[in-house]
């Protein structure tokens, strides 16, 4: 059976991953962001994250890990056997796999993944003493050529302690079922080449723009007698179609998806085609009718209407499927045996390879635009990636040694080759990047460099003494934190807005305001921000732009400084950032006292009975005093008249002002929410209930890590957080009374390893 | 041409009264021969830039604010600088006229009208710069207090407002004064020119005819004028400076602000009078008119300013230092070593370095030397205003957001149409009035 359990890491207490990135890109971030939210929530809960890079998901875990690239094996195999032979383990494994495992001691294993003896011990003593253990491996740890290896080991050490069937679930597994690898497609191309198939049909894919082997795919293409291609846009595929059948986009067309298999989603239109273009199931509806000699009589959506009627029973459970967009269907039981002759002879075939040394590079997915099929979306490359900051272009992040052995620092060209072709990247220097090692986002390389396990069918993403050299030359990218100059970098600053105002604090006493208090009658909102529970995901980024109607303005007004994003995360890197690494998200604070309100010599910008610092955009004249005098620095000034391409403009908010040209704009905690609530209240002539009005940002957070409401109200969440002890807000001694509160990040004191 | 006798000052006041006072009026006048070519030649250098910058506006106008190389979170740049620069110019044209005519000064009646002129020249360019930086310059009446239909009310909390108070009353203050002053040597004029010029001069003198009545009431209301608008010499660069010290960012919410500007403002506006007015003197001939002893009373006056502005550095550093505010503190330690090192030692170099050579005498009396001085004091002035402005947005609270500015094309060259814009006024000035005030002068023979 080929498929993807689901992880029910909610439940977990410890949880150690092996290089899965379940925070970006691994099977469902956004179900995992959750569930570590959830599982937080509940109190105790420690994960450790093992892997020979650094990415956000290794960050945000409680204690990070840097191993040798492809040394999972040996740390697993480790922990098989240290459970197993000190009576740890729930179901023991029958001794011919355990013969086949290495028998890999303490030393052993720290020698090989460069693990301390103690930091072994300390995954093997969590993993025995948690009462719900839960251990993935996914990403740069499967995509080595010990991937197959640890995959195998993995299955095992969660067997063993008995994971499969209970927190490991089949019968509700992710909808990954019918998903082939990239084995299958070089066996389609096989069979291409063999004239076996003679019609292909391509339906939202890319093969030869995606394959490791595109190009031999492409040419096998060509021996089909018809290939039909069916995309929403064009790309390297629908290049060599014979035929290429423009899509309906999903916001115009009807369809249903089973993200997990007891889950059925509706896919709704929420406007007519704008153009000629048809859905998927249209065209082969068609295409069937008119192969038997029949006219076309019913369309997708009829036949969509009738199959839920099927799946569901009646009418009625149509009509509450359509409501709420999704069905619950009954889970299928599944029993699961180890097969435990075969599981042997797996292990025995495996080869273990000796974990690499050298210089090692890794082409990994990337949060924003995975292997590089979102590119095409303007929105993406707007949106700074979260670990670098970084929005247009490509780059290479490399370690601080590496950079200082090669000379180069943040935008310094330097060459490489993966697989005899030549890259000339500009250089990132990324905080937690350990020895020689480097990290591309797939997305910035053509797929076709990167090779194929052939034992998995896996994307082999690591790549072996990678020689970096220094070309000279500098290449401009956008690098948002901080100064776009080279120059002093000094790292004067500390770590986090805590620190900053807490450094603010021991020297400046909040002095009374000479300005009238504010008075606010029914509503003061606000905001609390847990960055314990914040992952840098950045959807709330996305959300707001497209909320908020803000301008995308493209890579030459970002190289000048001018992105025009409201809200922001800003990663903060301590000393030590394998330990200490933060995200902040930075939006209007709306200050109580707002020091950009008192400059604006047209009252633009100003205060009302809700706390909220508002501004009357058409009223602005573009001085820019406000933007200079806030010190988030989170007002966005139109440099130009912003510009939508034809047909994006449907895009556009009809509750939200279109700037203008020379116009400030910034967050207003997405005011016309609250007035459409307001509206609802003042019908049933009540006050706005908590919970009602949601911004977009704490809308879309995955990891519900944004709270908002009125802070008068006792009751309200948001007053209760805000008094919290973990709560501080930013620049607090400053004395302009944030709106926004911001929750610390828990401190752990026993990671120590 | 005529031949000119190689007569100093000394030699000049040897003359009987009469004789000094037609001979006064006659080297004075020099000036308002007909143009020679090389005028022409640099008028025609001053309008091209001028078109230069007009052209400039007109596209950023058109195309956006993005013209501009400001950013996030640089909001104010080379404009901004621009204006405060022009601000500042603008002083010494007061100072020397109402503040050392209060004091009796002698050396002030052979500056005071091209300080004048400059005055208003350089407040008409700095009153631009607030209308370029706007980000919607079509409705910059805003920013006055009218009434409309709307109820719509300027901030009057807004340094910007103050502003445009401050800048506008200067304007006015200093146009009477310099039209007061001229009226006197306007009837002069209306004696020597034939046609048309002599029917606006006529206007212009307001039917002047040098009684002794109206010398009184000149004398007085000349008095008056001076002691209205001393006030303003210290208000206005104040208020200018308001627009920073009032803001929260570290390097710009000081104290110390108003006085350094004032003291900056006459550093700046004495070096443009050296730079305007040595060459002047070298092509009207004027040699006999402003001696080398008048420079050197100017120069001390220089050096004295420049005291105060090194001063100013000194505690602005100080203070950061001492405040023990972790962002005051990185303020100033980026403007010494960070990204604008180089603009900021060049000022300190040009502002509180080179001027201190003026202790020597020689040095002192030497015009070239003063002439030369005068530039680098320019260029260290409108740095001074560049890192005050720029460094202090670059660099202040959340290290996400320091940002990097560089003035773009569109700024250079609006910054260049201004000095032509300034320029122009002054050659045209020249070459119409009298850039020495006769009846001052004449004064001194009795």
């Amino acid at each position: 059976m080929d498929d993807i359990p689901q992880y029910d890491v909610e439940a977990a207490d410890v949880l150690i991953t092996f290089g899965a990135d379940i925070l970006e890109t691994f099977v469902s971030p956004v179900n995992f962001i959750k569930q570590i939210t959830h599982a937080k929530e509940k109190g105790h809960f420690r994960w450790y994250h093992l892997e020979p890079h650094a990415s956000l998901t290794g960050f945000k875990a409680n204690k990070r890990f840097t191993i040798k690239t492809g040394s999972e094996p040996y740390v697993l195999s480790f922990l098989i056997h240290h459970l197993t032979a000190n009576n740890l383990v729930r179901n023991r494994l029958p001794q011919n796999i355990l013969d086949q495992i290495p028998d890999v001691s303490a030393n052993q294993a720290a020698e090989k993944s460069g693990l301390s003896v103690k930091a072994l011990n300390k995954l093997a003593t969590a993993l025995s003493g948690a009462k719900r253990p839960m251990v993935i491996s996914g990403g740069v740890s499967l995509g080595n050529a010990n991937g197959l290896l640890t995959a195998s080991l993995t299955a095992l050490l969660q067997w063993t302690l008995g994971l499969i069937g209970e927190s490991i679930r089949f019968d509700a597994s992710e909808g990954f079922d019918g998903v082939g690898s990239e084995n299958d497609m070089a066996e389609l191309r096989n069979q291409l080449n063999n004239g076996v198939v003679g019609v292909v049909f391509l339906a939202r894919t890319n093969p030869v723009g995606q394959l490791t082997d595109g190009e031999l795919f492409g040419k096998a293409l060509g021996k089909a007698d018809l290939v039909v291609a069916i995309s929403d846009l064009p790309n390297e595929t629908t290049a060599v179609a014979d035929i290429v059948l423009p899509l309906s986009h999903a916001l115009e067309s009807w369809g249903d998806a089973q993200p997990r298999k007891n889950i059925l989603n509706v896919i709704q239109p929420t406007l007519e085609p704008l153009y000629d273009t048809r859905s998927e199931g249209d065209i082969l509806l068609t295409l069937i009718a008119l192969m038997r000699g029949q006219q076309p009589n019913l369309t997708y959506q009829e036949w969509l209407f009738a199959r839920w009627k099927e799946l569901l029973g009646s009418d009625a459970a149509v009509d509450e499927f359509l409501k709420k967009g999704y069905a619950l269907l009954p889970a299928q039981r599944e029993t699961l045996r180890l097969n435990a002759a075969a599981a042997a002879s797996l292990l025995k075939k495996a080869s273990l390879n000796a974990p690499a040394g050298g210089s090692v590079l890794f082409a990994v997915p990337s949060l924003r635009m995975y292997d590089g099929r979102s590119k095409q979306l303007p929105l993406t490359p707007e949106l700074p990636d979260p670990l670098t900051t970084i929005t247009y272009g490509s780059w290479i992040s490399v370690s601080d040694e590496w950079a200082q052995e090669l000379g180069v620092k943040d935008k310094d060209e330097v060459s490489f080759s993966i697989n005899n072709q030549q890259f000339k990247f500009p250089v990132k220097v990324q905080p937690g990047l350990n020895g020689h090692v480097a990290t591309v986002h797939m997305d910035q390389i053509p797929a076709n460099v990167l090779s194929r396990d052939a034992a998995t069918g896996e994307v082999l993403a690591v790549i072996n003494n990678v020689k970096l050299e220094k070309t000279g030359a500098q290449v401009k990218i956008p690098i948002l934190a901080g100064s776009m100059e080279e120059g002093e970098k000094r790292e004067i600053f500390p770590e986090t807005y805590e620190d900053l105002e807490k450094e603010l604090s021991h020297h400046n006493e909040v002095r009374a305001t000479l300005y009238p208090e504010h008075h606010h009658p029914e509503y003061r909102w606000g905001m609390v921000i847990d960055l314990e529970k914040c992952v840098g995901c950045s959807a709330c980024v996305a959300a707001c732009y497209i909320e908020n109607n803000v301008p995308m303005v493209g890579e030459e007004e970002h190289l000048k400084g001018r992105e025009m994003s409201w809200i922001r995360i800003e990663p903060f890197y301590g000393e030590n950032p394998d330990k200490e690494m933060h995200f902040t998200v930075m939006l209007c604070q709306q200050c109580e006292n707002a020091p950009c309100e008192s400059v604006c010599p047209v009252f633009a910008t100003m205060h009302n009975d809700e706390g909220l610092n508002v501004m009357v955009y058409n009223r602005c004249v573009g001085t820019r005093y406000c933007h200079n005098n806030c010190p988030y620095k989170v007002r966005r000034f139109n440099w130009f008249p912003p510009q939508w391409p034809e047909t994006m403009e449907r895009m556009l908010n009809p509750d939200v002002y279109v700037r203008n040209g020379g116009v400030m704009e910034k967050c207003t905690f997405c005011y016309h929410r609250i007035r459409a609530a307001r509206d609802v209240a003042k019908d049933e002539k009540r006050k706005i209930r908590d919970g009602e009005v949601v911004p977009a940002c704490a809308q879309t957070c995955p990891a519900e890590a944004i709270t908002f409401g009125n802070l008068l109200d006792e009751q309200a969440r948001v007053t209760q957080l805000a008094h919290s002890d973990r709560s501080f807000r930013a620049l607090e001694s400053m004395g302009v009374e944030p709106g926004v509160y911001y929750l610390r990040k828990e401190e752990i004191k026993d990671e120590e390893a | 041409m005529k031949k000119h006798d190689s007569a100093t000052s000394a030699s000049l006041h040897e003359l009987p009264p009469k004789a000094f006072r037609e001979r006064v009026e006659v080297e004075i006048l020099e000036s308002m021969r007909k143009p020679r070519p090389i005028y022409y030649i640099g008028l025609a250098i001053t309008v091209t830039m001028l078109i230069i910058g007009a052209v400039a506006w007109a596209i950023q106008i058109r195309r956006g604010m993005g013209m501009a190389g400001i950013n996030n979170p640089v909001g104010w740049g080379a404009y901004i600088t621009d204006f405060v620069f022009w601000v500042g110019i603008a002083h010494s044209g007061t100072l020397i006229s109402a503040i050392l005519y209060l004091f009796r000064s002698r050396f002030r009646s052979r500056f005071n009208r091209s300080a004048e002129a400059m005055t208003v020249f350089a407040v008409l360019t700095a009153g631009l710069f607030p209308l370029i930086h706007l980000g919607r310059v079509w409705f910059f009446y805003w920013l006055f207090p009218y009434p409309t239909q709307r109820y719509l009310w300027v901030n009057f909390r807004s340094p910007l407002v103050w502003d445009v108070f401050a800048v506008s009353t200067y304007l006015t203050v200093s146009v009477i004064f310099f039209y007061v002053g001229l009226i006197p040597d306007l009837a002069i004029m209306r004696r020597i020119k034939k046609g048309i010029p002599q029917k606006l001069y006529s206007i212009f003198s307001l039917g002047w005819t040098g009684s002794f009545r109206e010398w009184k009431h000149y004398n007085q209301i000349y008095k008056y004028l001076a002691a209205l608008a001393t006030p303003l010499v210290l208000s206005v660069h104040s208020v200018v400076s308001w627009d920073f010290a009032m803001g929260i960012i570290p390097g710009w919410h000081t104290t110390i602000f108003a006085p350094y500007f004032v003291a900056g403002a006459i550093f700046s506006g004495m070096a443009m009078v050296f730079t305007l007015t040595i060459p002047m003197r070298k092509m009207f001939r004027w040699e006999n008119v402003i001696t080398v002893d008048h420079y050197e009373k100017a120069a001390k006056l220089l050096l004295f300013t420049a005291m105060i502005v090194t001063y100013a550095y000194v505690v602005e550093f100080g203070l950061a230092m001492y405040s023990h505010n972790v962002f005051e503190k990185e303020q100033f330690i980026f403007r010494a070593i960070g990204d604008y090192k180089f603009t900021y030692w060049l000022m300190i170099f040009c502002n509180a370095v080179l001027p201190w050579t003026l202790f020597i005498k020689k040095l002192r009396r030497n015009l070239w030397y003063l002439w030369v001085l005068s530039f680098f004091v320019n260029i260290g002035m409108w740095l001074e205003r560049f890192n005050i402005v720029v460094i202090s947005l670059a660099h202040d609270f959340d290290p996400y957001a320091f940002g990097h500015y560089v003035p773009s094309a569109t700024e250079i060259a609006i910054t260049v149409g201004s000095f032509g814009w300034f320029l122009t006024w002054f050659l045209l000035f020249v070459k119409t009035l009298p850039a020495i005030a006769i009846t001052e002068v004449k004064e001194e023979a009795e």
